[in-house]
């Protein structure tokens, strides 16, 4: 018990150095004053059981209320304690002990202790009759058992299977990690309200969320570091369509914001008050996903032939609608630590695919057509008609079909009855085995694609069994290879967080994954 | 403020200069759209990826083109097609329903006024917009959907107008005389009412035509319109409206056709209705 104290106090000591450190850099860091955040969509409310959207601007909102365990640095990427002080694998990696911070509080004096873990995270993988627990488990790495209790302030995560890249996964922000007041929980999580007041330990709580309009945070009396409550106020502003907040952004009627399109960045880039920054996004980026159940997509000559069709690169361009990023080759964006810079797809080549074509269309009598279902927006659309365009002039006949707005547009994929469907792949990528086992026959979301390749499940199975970080980065590059050969789905960009902001704002990193820390950031006069 | 007519001048005179511009327009743009696969025009699916965003009057492309480098006067021209047959279909539709049904209301009364009343009010106090996207997800979103599901929303003032023309007229002395003279009542409506009654509800027509194409656009914007890539004009205010701050032309030159097009329809259905206002045309 002495040496793990140690341990603790050690680290402590560590982690106020870190932002002793960070504040040796940031000499302009001050203190006051409120900060507005323009964000596309309303939050919907705060309770893990009635939010059914893991869109990164909730998480934006509330990691500011509720903190996490570690955090992220964009800048060097290091991953540095928060409501954790540290992280151990077993041997096996099957187990994660967690040394928990003392004094941490949530907004109602509450202490985020080891009971705090417990409770959070056994809701998570049971309550409601365990109705999101998948959900959860998918967020939280491959196959969580459960969080045990090891004294007040330690907790072990136990996972059925290696889970080497856990830390990595707790340093990103998902819904997984925020953490309510047990003692609040269990008086009101049957109330009607509950999911309308949330009390967590982040450095900021609600103090009004207006419908449809703005969720206002002011700092949180009981938070653990104080000198790191820069703003009075810290204000989210819905203010839906991208062109608005990018001219809110301008007028200073907002501060910050991150950016989806990239057709928006030369003009931000252009205006002197504006800084943007850019970073690679933790998401496996925007691909297209054949039935391989069904004709023709059974059937690997066409997958390469609908490859090979396309310049995925001028996808890419219409796509974001900017040609200024290469089209990706892996699930990993460029500067992502597990990026693959030697994985080759098809490469577009119309008379290859016209012979490939051919040659099933001489073998089966059948000429190749079908529909894209996709996403009920613009970039898709204009995605997916440019991609039409292409398999056109090699004698394609397709059509696409936009889904409707809201959770309905998945229904297609659901059910099964689909040909081609456009997804991002949303899964985090922060570690490989939680993209490769996306993939294996026996996973869910393949099973949506009807994916059953015993080369992919040996690839993805190669991934997970990797300890060893050179040994998981080349098997991780080698399942990547392996699903290009496969052709087993198109990929073809792969966005990157951009953060436009304001140069009175000060404290803004560059982004790594879903890093836009609002939280973190100051503003000057 | 009334518009009034000149009954000196000759009849084409009569109906101005602003009148025959509309007429112009509409002629043109229907051949246009019409006329559209034969026109030397590129192919309005054909992406070209190296000249997205172009602007008007550049090279090859006199209108620019859109997000993905495809040509907007082609897609102008081949976007009327689809609204310019919801303009003349829907409200056609409509007044061919709203005469049978406003004629017998105003002519027989009682319980049929009271039956089409009471459907004209249900229509009515359905939002029309809201019950167009309810029809199009339910059957899909294809012409001859959109044309019955506007031309339904379309009817009630459509039997509005004819009710109350048909109420004015019924009282008349020409219907009473072909009454006495033993006229049956469909012959009483089609030979005497009809005739009466059809003039002001031409006019109400072409602004039925207007409201056709903005609720064609609306939809679109919506993203309950047509499916992709079938140009509309709606449809293309939709595309570009992502794109207004960098490359407003996407928007404007398909919203300034549709502009054009709504308001010469405006301008000749003011022009007629002035024609057949007692008032107005001062007779």
């Amino acid at each position: 018990m002495k040496i793990r104290k140690k341990v603790s106090a050690l680290l402590a000591a560590a982690a106020a150095l870190t932002f002793a450190a960070d504040a040796d850099q940031s000499a302009a860091q001050s203190h006051g004053g409120s900060l507005v955040v323009g964000v596309e969509q309303d939050v919907s409310g705060f309770d893990n059981f009635k939010v059914l959207s893991f869109a990164h601007f909730r998480q934006y909102i509330l990691q500011a209320i509720y903190e996490r365990m570690f955090e992220v640095d964009g800048n060097t990427r290091e991953i540095h304690p928060v409501h954790a002080l540290s992280a151990t694998p077993s041997d096996d990696a099957k187990s994660w002990r967690v040394v928990l911070r003392q004094g941490v509080k949530f907004s109602n004096g509450e202490d985020l202790n080891a009971d705090a873990y417990v409770t959070h995270f056994t809701r998570l993988l049971t309550g409601l009759d365990g109705r999101f627990a998948g959900r959860y488990r998918r967020l939280m790495g491959p196959h969580l058992e459960g969080v045990e209790k090891v004294d007040d302030y330690t907790v072990d995560f136990k996972f059925a299977v290696p889970n080497p890249g856990f830390k990595d996964m707790a340093a990103q922000p998902n819904m997984s990690w925020w953490v309510t007041a047990p003692k609040y929980l269990a008086e009101n999580q049957e109330e009607p309200e509950f999911n309308e007041n949330p009390v967590g330990a982040g450095p900021y709580m609600l103090d009004e969320w207006r419908d449809g309009a703005y969720v206002k945070l002011v700092k949180n009396p009981h938070y653990w570091n104080p000198d790191g409550q820069y703003l009075d106020e810290l204000t989210f502003l819905f203010i839906p369509p991208e062109v608005n907040r990018v001219n809110a952004l301008k007028a200073g009627d907002i501060d910050v914001m991150y950016v989806n399109s990239r057709g928006f960045l030369p003009e931000l880039e252009e205006d002197p008050d504006i800084t943007v920054v850019s970073g690679p996004r933790l998401s496996s980026g925007q691909m297209i996903g054949f039935n391989h159940s069904k004709a023709p997509f059974s059937d690997i000559r066409v997958r390469k032939a609908l490859i090979h069709a396309l310049d995925r690169q001028q996808v890419t361009c219409a796509y974001s609608g900017i040609c200024r990023d290469q089209a990706e080759n892996d699930m990993y964006g460029e500067g992502h630590p597990w990026h693959c810079p030697d994985v080759t797809w098809p490469v577009h080549d119309p008379a290859k695919a016209k012979a490939l074509l051919d040659e099933y269309a001489g073998e089966t009598g059948q000429a190749v057509t079908f529909n894209v279902d996709h996403f009920p927006n613009a970039q898709a659309e204009k995605t997916v008609t440019a991609m039409i365009d292409m398999w056109r002039q090699v004698g394609i006949s397709a059509t696409q079909k936009a889904g409707p707005r809201g959770p309905g547009f998945i229904r297609p994929l659901l059910s099964g009855e689909f040909d081609i469907f456009t997804f991002v792949e949303n899964f985090s990528n922060a570690d490989p085995s939680l993209v490769a086992t996306r993939f294996h026959s026996d996973h869910p979301s393949s099973v949506q694609f009807h994916l059953d390749n015993p080369r992919i499940d040996a690839a993805v199975e190669a991934v997970n069994s990797a300890t060893d970080r050179d040994a998981r980065y080349a098997a991780s590059c080698a399942y990547q290879q392996v699903l290009a050969d496969e052709a087993a789905f198109i990929p073809y960009d792969h966005p990157r967080m951009h953060i436009a902001y304001r140069n009175n704002v000060g404290g803004v990193q560059q982004p790594f994954g879903y890093t836009f820390n609002a939280h973190r950031l100051w503003v000057t006069e | 403020m009334a518009m009034s007519i000149n009954f000196v001048q000759p009849w084409w005179k009569r109906l101005g200069i602003v009148f025959w511009l509309c007429v112009g327009w509409l002629i043109f743009i229907s051949f246009g759209a019409l006329l559209a696969p034969w026109l030397p025009l590129y192919d309005p699916l054909s992406t070209n990826l190296d000249r997205q965003f172009e602007p008007p009057l550049s090279e090859g492309y006199l209108l620019g083109t859109d997000a993905v480098g495809r040509d907007l006067l082609s897609r102008a021209i081949h976007g009327g097609r689809v609204s310019l047959t919801l303009a003349f279909t829907a409200p056609f539709l409509s007044l061919a329903v709203g005469l049978v049904l406003g004629l017998s209301a105003g002519y027989f009364r009682g319980r049929v006024d009271t039956a089409v009343s009471v459907f004209t009010d249900s229509i009515l106090a359905f939002p029309n917009i809201v019950g167009v996207m309810v029809i199009l997800f339910f059957f899909g979103a294809t012409l001859p959907v959109m044309i019955l599901a506007l031309a339904f929303f379309g009817i009630p003032p459509e039997v509005r107008v004819a009710r109350a023309n048909t109420i004015l007229f019924a009282e008349r002395e020409f219907v009473l005389a072909a009454r006495a003279q033993g006229a049956s009542s469909v012959r009483i409506m089609v030979r005497e009412l009809l005739p009466n009654v059809i003039v002001p509800m031409l006019s109400l027509v072409l602004f039925g035509m207007s409201i056709v194409i903005i609720i064609e656009g609306a939809l679109a914007f919506l993203g309950v319109g047509f499916p992709p890539p079938t140009p509309t004009w709606g449809k293309m205010v939709g595309d570009g409206f992502e794109e207004i701050s960098k490359a407003p032309h996407i928007t404007f030159v398909p919203a300034g056709v549709m502009f054009l097009t709504i308001l010469s329809l405006n301008m000749i259905g003011d022009r007629l209705r002035a024609l057949s206002d007692v008032k107005a045309s001062a007779v």
